[in-house]
């Protein structure tokens, strides 16, 4: 399983355009029908417009074969709830499988 | 009067307010004036430049005015790099000052500023009615973050999706209450929920408004609540308190 450590693209991840440029950076690294995990170490805050972009693209681009590693961090706590009630695709599954686990 | 005192008319192009809004202030204590022998009104120019330092008024003006004010570059926000980077250069602020223990708040409080933000840029690109980018200043010692844009208010870029919103109010009930499950055919998210969960639930408060609609969140906890001023925003300003 492949990781993504969120870490790379910066500690403040904020917007949309910039969720959609680390995504396209890392496509070609990533092999579809392989799963990947997210790491959010070191990360003070990611947004929900940054956080919807990449986790939806990524979700596209492997079928929804994405995993959230388990975190403390704030933004993400506070994001996650919220892309679960508003989901109903392969996000809204990845978001209620990290949740079971946190 | 002396040389050095500044006329009404300097210090509302200055402040980019009206003559009468000055009069306004002055009646209500807000900007006081001085009055020459022959009663007409001039200001201490070290008075108006503290007041110009003022965000809360400062933020407002660039909400408000009929034309877009000088304000110091320092706020002003053209772009949306620019305002990331901002944000960032703050989040290192209120670590350093608030200290390694407030790091969930730090990343709430940025969470809540980067989220409100964005929306400005992401929501006007390519409509903005007058002028570009976003005021955005903050006073770590007072607590408060300060930012406001000249766009198109969350009435109309919301009307676009939902074309049944007829009020501010109804805007702004949307934009923080309904969840809005689909991506097309606008790449709305729900990132003004998270916000309203966030400073909900967190000591963190929250005015927000936009036309003649303002959003309310008390900084010690407590519900949101969405009323309506008599004053109209052109297009969001908003005011958070940690």
């Amino acid at each position: 399983m492949k990781t993504i450590y969120l870490k790379k693209f910066g500690n403040v991840l904020v917007s949309r355009p910039s969720g959609l440029e680390a995504f396209n950076a890392i496509r070609s690294t990533l092999d579809p029908r392989e799963a990947v995990q997210i790491d959010f170490e070191d990360i003070l805050t990611v947004t929900p417009s940054w956080f919807d972009e990449f986790l939806t693209r990524l979700a596209d681009y492997t079928g929804g074969n994405v995993e959230l590693l388990p975190t403390e961090n704030a933004s993400v706590l506070a994001i996650l709830p919220v892309l679960k009630m508003a989901r109903e695709d392969d996000v809204a599954l990845i978001v209620r499988r990290a949740l079971a686990r946190m | 009067m002396n040389e050095k005192s500044m006329r009404i008319g300097t210090v509302a192009k200055m402040l980019g307010v009206t003559v009468q809004t000055l009069r306004n202030w002055d009646k209500a204590g807000k900007l006081r004036s001085m009055r020459s022998a022959g009663g007409q009104r001039f200001y201490d120019p070290a008075l108006v430049r503290r007041f110009q330092l003022d965000l809360v008024t400062l933020g407002l003006a660039w909400a408000t005015s009929e034309q877009a004010p000088d304000i110091p570059s320092q706020y002003y926000c053209e772009r949306q790099d620019r305002f990331t980077s901002r944000l960032e250069k703050m989040s290192v602020e209120l670590l350093r000052v608030l200290g390694s223990d407030a790091r969930d708040h730090v990343a709430l409080i940025t969470l809540v500023a980067g989220e409100i933000g964005d929306n400005s840029f992401a929501h006007n690109i390519g409509n903005w009615p007058d002028t570009t980018g976003i005021f955005y200043g903050y006073d770590i010692d007072k607590r408060y973050i300060v930012m406001a844009d000249r766009g198109r208010g969350v009435r109309a870029t919301l009307g676009r999706v939902r074309p049944g919103i007829v009020s501010d109010i109804d805007a702004l009930n949307v934009a923080f209450t309904e969840v809005v499950s689909g991506r097309d055919p606008e790449k709305r998210g729900n990132g003004l929920k998270v916000v309203r969960n966030v400073a909900q639930s967190k000591n963190i408060g929250l005015t927000f408004r936009s036309g003649i609609g303002i959003v309310n969140i008390p900084k010690i906890l407590g519900d949101m609540q969405i009323t309506m001023t008599d004053r109209n925003v052109r297009g969001v300003y908003v005011v958070i308190n940690f």
